[in-house]
């Protein structure tokens, strides 16, 4: 039962992906998020997304009438297995499909999700996540947007930073504060509105690295209608820590091990062996197998732990070990990688056009232990969830 | 049995050998045998229990007396063993000596002499290291043919249980050419064999350890195992199958470190609140857990591969050694610490962890070895 159904998937793939998607990093590196704003995409890509999404395939465990197959999740895995096997570009990503639509079919009402869902399904809505603010940032709690009900509708006034694509996005889900009187957490509510709503303005924000996707958003006198609340008003935190562990169990991902076998290659390349066939310099050499024996084990622990993810419920608090580990993990790498590439590495542009420099990458990566929850933080969760550590 | 967790057996096992060392080979027979200097280095009782539980014979085949249980078996018995810091020959008997005689033996030797270790009858200890340090690939070539078979003269270091072992499994260099490779030859000598001395030392960490002389000692071609040579590989595997049962050794040993030091700093007060609410100390011991949390699955993993028989060990090994040896020195390390004076003392316990833990580090390369060992199998 379950070959044929591979068969039929892969049958169907052959068929249907262009095959100037097939087996193309370009595409690999740059997937498809949709959206009506956004128009730079390749027609093949909105076409593979088209294709996919006539079938539910775009999110196949989603139920039928909102935009999936109704599929179990592993009839969902054979179809990303079967796509990636083929060559086959993923054909629609974004937190529509990966934050939005959980949310919304665990908290949203049936007029809602009939709103929301196939739209998002279809890649027709990019959606972009308005969190943090330039002061609330770790303590996101804190944050003061504030959104007034008046007459069926919220006025929304206040600024949110370090949101992604805002500038390509359609949509966005807002942490607002609903209630001056309730307590911190208690007065934050999750508000979804149109992003071009009069009165949001957004502007790029630059990095030490360069341009970067993330926005500041300016919301002056936003006018959202009160049916876009999610959830009631005050459940707002609860609905985002749900979504905090879901996207830092997404974010672990990074220090891929196959990276590093490259670290080695430049090293060589750039050292030369001496005559025990040995890297001319031995301090870099022994870092090199010290980064080699922590990559390789978390890369065994990571594939584990996510394998026990699946089977339960999701990682939970754990997910902050992975989120942690990677990222420092994935910080030496580059690290390693600016200290193996010399002068040439501190040059704005690489070698080629089509790589990011080692220098961008290198200074990107000081933001892993930032984003998605600081390392500081992480560490408090496991602190606090995991080893029961007392409160002050 | 599936590749994670543990299956119900597995968890059983776990369970049994957890109760049983706790009880009866833990820390108070640690500083008994310390203070008591039992004239075999350890506790005879104690061995014949362990063995009568099958700890001997975890993973032995059950067609030579043993359960049978794999290395995940007895990768979980000597996490056990190092939770518990038990001293017992159990590392150098089971762990080196059987898995060479596993290995490299004749069907006739591993008939002999398997059904003694599950019982508990006999103990091994592996006599390799010619320095103070691990180096298998420099050790002298020793060993002269003689009509009846060999004189074998040399003197072996850190050699363990030298007081109490039955017999030594004693791995020399047999030949060393430069156009072929260096081959190693294991003889199997009798404590009481004409020839053999010894001279104990005291190590830090309570387990029997000395120097074994070998004054021509002679022996016949049967009590070489495997009757023939073996190349540098396959010595070279053997010692990776012991590192990784070191690993999780020192696996367990951490673990205990780790969990003794947590509760105490849920339990020590000072400046009116539990020194486990300062930030600083949560963090540290933040870190620890993640650090273990990997060692954990790393283990798990190497023990399943080691079983599934499958692909090249040589990476993951040092992988592992290197890794627990980086982890219980971190562990070990931070758990005086936040025990503040009192884990200075010899009265608490946790200071017998740092000791078992950097003893285990050296034994079959330590950190700086397996970590020049993982830059050479990556080509620098």
């Amino acid at each position: 039962m379950q070959e044929s159904f591979s068969e039929k998937v892969s049958a169907w793939i052959e068929s249907n992906c262009p095959e100037y998607l097939r087996h193309n990093s370009a595409f690999q590196a740059k997937p498809y998020a949709g959206g009506k704003k956004y128009q730079e995409w390749h027609p093949d890509q909105v076409l593979w997304c088209q294709r996919v999404a006539s079938n539910g395939w775009t999110v196949p465990e989603w139920p039928i009438e909102y935009g999936g197959a109704g599929l179990s999740a592993k009839e969902g895995a054979v179809i990303r297995q079967e796509m990636s096997r083929l060559g086959a570009p993923i054909p629609l990503v974004g937190m529509g499909v990966s934050m939005v639509g959980p949310v919304l079919m665990k908290y949203g009402t049936p007029d809602q999700k009939l709103y929301h869902l196939p739209a998002i399904a279809r890649g027709e809505v990019w959606w972009c996540q308005g969190y943090s603010e330039p002061g609330a940032g770790s303590d996101l709690a804190s944050l003061a947007t504030r959104a007034e009900l008046s007459d069926g509708c919220y006025e929304v006034n206040g600024q949110k930073v370090w949101t992604s694509d805002a500038d390509k996005a359609d949509w966005i889900f807002c942490l607002v504060r609903t209630s001056k009187d309730a307590s911190k957490h208690q007065g934050i509510s999750f508000l979804l509105f149109d992003m071009s709503s009069s009165g949001v303005t957004v502007n790029p924000i630059k990095l030490i690295s360069g341009l970067s996707p993330f926005c500041e958003i300016f919301l002056d006198k936003v006018k959202v209608p009160a049916t876009n609340l999610l959830g009631a008003e005050g459940q707002g935190w609860e609905i985002a820590t749900y979504l905090l562990t879901h996207e830092r169990e997404m974010q672990a991902g990074f220090g891929l091990l196959k990276s590093e076998v490259s670290l080695v290659e430049k090293a060589r390349a750039s050292y030369g062996l001496d005559s025990n066939g040995c890297l001319r310099n031995s301090a870099l050499r022994a870092e090199l197998a010290e980064f080699r024996v922590d990559s390789v084990a978390f890369d065994i622990a990571q594939n584990h732990a996510s394998l026990e993810g699946k089977n339960g419920e999701g990682m939970g608090a754990r997910s902050s070990v992975y989120k942690y580990y990677g990222t420092e993990l994935n910080m030496r790498k580059n690290e390693l990688s600016i200290a193996i590439a010399g002068r040439d590495g501190l040059l704005w542009e690489g070698p080629s056009d089509d790589q990011v420099s080692v220098s961008r990458q290198w200074l990107r990566s000081k933001g892993n232990s930032i984003e998605g929850g600081t390392s500081e933080i992480q560490l408090n969760i496991i602190a606090k969830a995991l080893l029961e550590l007392p409160k002050i | 049995m599936t590749e994670i967790g543990f299956s119900v057996e597995e968890t059983m096992l776990k369970d049994s050998v957890s109760d049983f060392l706790s009880s009866h080979g833990s820390i108070a027979q640690l500083r008994s045998i310390r203070d008591g200097r039992p004239p075999r280095g350890f506790d005879n009782k104690f061995w014949t229990e362990a063995a009568s539980l099958g700890l001997t014979g975890v993973a032995i085949a059950e067609a030579h007396g043993g359960v049978g249980f794999g290395y995940i078996g007895l990768g979980l018995v000597l996490e056990e063993v190092g939770r518990n810091l038990t001293v017992s020959p159990y590392e150098a008997t089971v762990l080196s000596c059987a898995t060479v005689i596993s290995h490299f033996a004749t069907a006739e030797q591993k008939e002999e002499l398997l059904p003694q270790i599950c019982e508990g009858g006999i103990v091994l200890s592996l006599a390799v290291d010619e320095d103070s340090r691990f180096d298998w690939k420099n050790l002298a070539v020793h060993g002269q043919r003689t009509e009846c078979g060999w004189s074998i003269s040399c003197v072996k270091k850190n050699v363990a249980y030298v007081s109490g072992a039955d017999c030594f499994l004693v791995a020399v260099k047999t030949s060393a050419d430069s156009e072929t490779r260096d081959r190693y030859s294991v003889f199997m000598i009798s404590s009481d064999c004409e020839g053999v001395s010894f001279e104990a030392q005291q190590s830090i960490d309570e387990h029997d350890v000395g120097t074994l002389r070998l004054d021509n000692v002679r022996v016949s071609e049967s009590s070489r195992i495997g009757l023939r040579e073996l190349d540098a590989d396959e010595f070279e595997s053997v010692c990776d199958v012991i590192a990784i049962g070191l690993a999780a050794e020192m696996l367990g040993l951490s673990e205990e470190a780790f969990n003794r030091t947590l509760a105490y700093t849920k339990e020590r007060e000072q400046f009116g609140r539990k020194i486990g609410s300062f930030q600083a100390l949560q963090h540290r011991l933040a870190i620890l857990f993640v650090e273990l949390e990997i060692a954990r699955k790393l283990i798990t993993h190497t023990l399943r591969k080691l079983d599934s028989n499958e692909g090249d060990i040589r990476l993951i090994a040092s992988v592992c050694k290197a890794k627990l040896g980086a982890v219980s020195k971190l562990v070990t390390n931070e758990a005086i610490q936040m025990h503040g004076g009192v884990g200075m003392t010899d009265e608490y316990d946790i200071g017998f962890f740092i000791k078992r833990a950097r003893v285990l580090d050296h034994l079959f390369g330590d950190y700086h070895f397996h970590l020049d060992r993982i830059a050479s199998l990556d080509g620098i």
